[in-house]
């Protein structure tokens, strides 16, 4: 599985990266040029091993037209912002929109709010975090790269996501027709699955990316 | 690399004291060691309670043979400290070499034969870093013509524009469009890479030393440049070069750096053009090296994974400090085909590990930083070693005169 992670500079993609796939921080992160790359298996409650490929992309806007060459391979997206700067929640929007332009229509996206560590100079409150993320059906977390906290989880919740995700699409590949398989809006929530009740509600997507 | 698991015994305690100390263990287990460990130079002192203890004959054995493997180390550490103090001596020594080019001319196209001869010769072991700042000057000039005052004008345009977007930013929260130019908006971006460019150093961070020469030289560019802009990597080549050079030789150098079409090309980030340099860079690659090449494509792993940081930092990240500075003084005098010349270079070098390795692995290794104990005769070696054919040679010759701006 590839998952990408995106997100403003800045906000710790890459140690959340180093985190997860070495457990690792780094207080003296170096920006990423480009996209870098790491891996990392877990395994699900049935005992399966999943491999989780992780690019990890350079935030700046110029970057964009060369790491959204990235997403289309991507099965997950998690969007970073960093919870004690307001613009990169702000930005989130956007880089919605990227990835509605860019990658597959059925990539499985979680919005991850980076640095909960920084309780004192928090000022994207995770109410409105939550709100954003039900309205555009995609899942949320707020995370800590420096202590772990959630970190494992948000990783290990995509990539289960994701591996029901493929396993229910291969078992009713031809049963396609049936609930809410609605084509793609073209608007905000098109990305995500349309499936607002997302979490663990079974993302049903029968979409077909086209 | 598996975070998973925690390996509290594990076999990682290779403290090698010189004798077994615990006779009394030894005694139960003398004579038969039913799985010795041929590989290990632990003692039995150090070794997990779990296993059984050494025999006597065994202990001895492999106290025997730390001994010999810390004689061959200590050898083996003599040799090459003396082989980089002759290195050193040698590199110290050719300050006067340089200077007597430099004041001859001899760096720049107009040199004479001779004069290119004793260039190459003096490259292999690279400029003295005390004869860097002249030479590096030098061999760059000012050909943008700046002016001390242009880069003080510059400067404080930068500050003001930085405020300005700052405050832009702030009141206009989401989406900050304002009467700036969109890529002065990217000042604010500098803010964020400066501590995080050569982080280990500590020296770029807020209050460092260089933070503000740092930021001067990247705010001031993007005033110069505002086409351009902040694009993230330029602060690694803005780094070295101040590492190297006075603020404003520096500033001169990073603009003359990248006026050059193939780095100009790079920041635009344009994708067709991207790709259109990639292609013949792989292409050159497969002339060059061949077996690597098609491995490469074989496991999936496409040039612009490794070439566009190499590239864009102009190989900053992907060196130790000293071998880039010595990259740079190749760079510096054969200008910029020597950039695709030393990314095949860095190839050759790790071609083995290469072949060895799928996309992961190989990735990894593309994308970090080679070791700091690698070796700078062996690299530049492997440069040197790759034969410019005409074909590399035509390449080279577009990548000098490619599109401009």
């Amino acid at each position: 599985y590839t998952v990408v992670l995106i997100g403003d500079s800045a906000v710790g993609k890459s140690n959340l990266l180093s985190r997860f796939t070495r457990d690792e921080f780094s207080l003296e992160s170096k920006s990423t040029i480009g996209v870098e790359f790491a891996t990392r298996s877990i395994s699900t409650d049935d005992g399966k091993v999943l491999k989780a490929q992780i690019w990890d992309t350079a935030g700046q806007e110029r970057y964009r037209a060369i790491t959204s060459a990235y997403y289309r391979g991507a099965v997950g997206a998690l969007l970073v912002y960093d919870i004690s700067k307001y613009e990169t929640f702000s930005n989130v929007e956007r880089w919605l929109k990227e990835l509605r332009d860019h990658a597959e229509n059925h990539i499985e996206v979680m919005l991850v709010g980076n640095k909960s560590d920084l309780r004192h100079l928090r000022v994207v409150m995770t109410e409105d975090a939550e709100a954003f993320a039900q309205e555009n059906g995609i899942s949320f977390i707020e995370t800590s790269a420096l202590d772990a906290s959630n970190v494992e989880e948000a990783f290990s919740s995509i990539l289960t996501k994701i591996y029901e995700k493929v396993s229910r699409k291969s078992m009713n590949s031809d049963a396609a027709g049936s609930g809410k398989t609605k084509p793609m809006a073209n608007n905000a929530s098109k990305v995500i699955v349309v499936d607002n009740e997302n979490d663990d509600a079974a993302p049903a997507k029968k979409k077909k990316c086209c | 690399m598996g975070a998973e698991g925690t390996h509290d015994e594990a076999p990682a305690t290779l403290t090698a004291q010189p004798l077994p100390t615990t006779p009394s263990r030894l005694a139960v287990g003398s004579g038969s060691d039913p799985d010795p460990d041929p590989y290990s130079p632990e003692v039995a002192s150090a070794r997990p309670e779990s296993l059984p203890p050494k025999s006597r004959a065994e202990a001895a054995r492999h106290a025997k043979l730390v001994r010999k493997m810390k004689k061959q180390a200590a050898a083996a550490e003599a040799k090459s400290r003396k082989a980089a103090t002759r290195r050193e001596d040698k590199l110290v020594s050719s300050k006067a070499a340089w200077m007597e080019l430099i004041h001859g001319n001899g760096l720049g196209a107009g040199a004479s034969k001779k004069q290119r001869k004793k260039v190459a010769e003096l490259l292999r072991l690279g400029v003295p870093s005390s004869a860097r700042p002249r030479v590096w000057a030098a061999a760059l000039g000012n050909p943008l013509s700046i002016t001390p005052d242009l880069f003080d004008i510059l400067r404080s345009k930068a500050s003001e524009a930085h405020s300005l977007a700052r405050a832009a930013r702030q009141s206009g929260a989401a989406d900050g469009e304002t009467s700036l130019a969109p890529r002065e908006h990217s000042l604010l971006g500098i803010y964020l890479d400066l501590p995080r460019t050569y982080p280990e150093l500590s020296i770029f961070d807020e209050g460092g030393p260089m933070h503000d020469q740092l930021r001067d030289v990247l705010g001031a560019f993007v005033c110069y440049r505002p086409d351009m802009g902040y694009v993230q990597g330029m602060s690694f080549p803005a780094a070295l070069l101040l590492l190297n050079l006075p603020l404003y030789d520096a500033f001169v150098a990073f603009c003359t750096l990248l006026n050059m079409p193939l780095l100009a090309a790079f920041f635009r980030l344009e994708t067709d053009e991207l790709s259109r340099w990639m292609d013949e860079f792989n292409a050159l690659a497969h002339e060059v090296l061949p077996d690597l090449a098609i491995h490469l494509d074989a496991v999936g792993l496409q040039p612009n994974l490794y070439l566009v940081p190499w590239v864009m930092t102009l190989f900053a990240r992907a060196l130790p400090l000293d071998l880039a500075a010595h990259a740079w003084d190749y760079l510096f005098i054969h200008g910029q085909v020597f950039i695709f010349h030393m990314a095949l270079g860095i190839l050759l070098y790790l071609r083995d590990q290469l072949l060895a390795e799928d996309f992961e692995g190989a990735m990894l290794l593309l994308s970090g930083r080679l070791p700091h104990d690698t070796s700078d005769a062996d690299l530049f070696a492997a440069v040197r070693s790759i034969k410019l054919s005409p074909r590399l040679w035509l390449v080279l010759r577009r990548v000098s005169t490619c599109s401009t701006v």
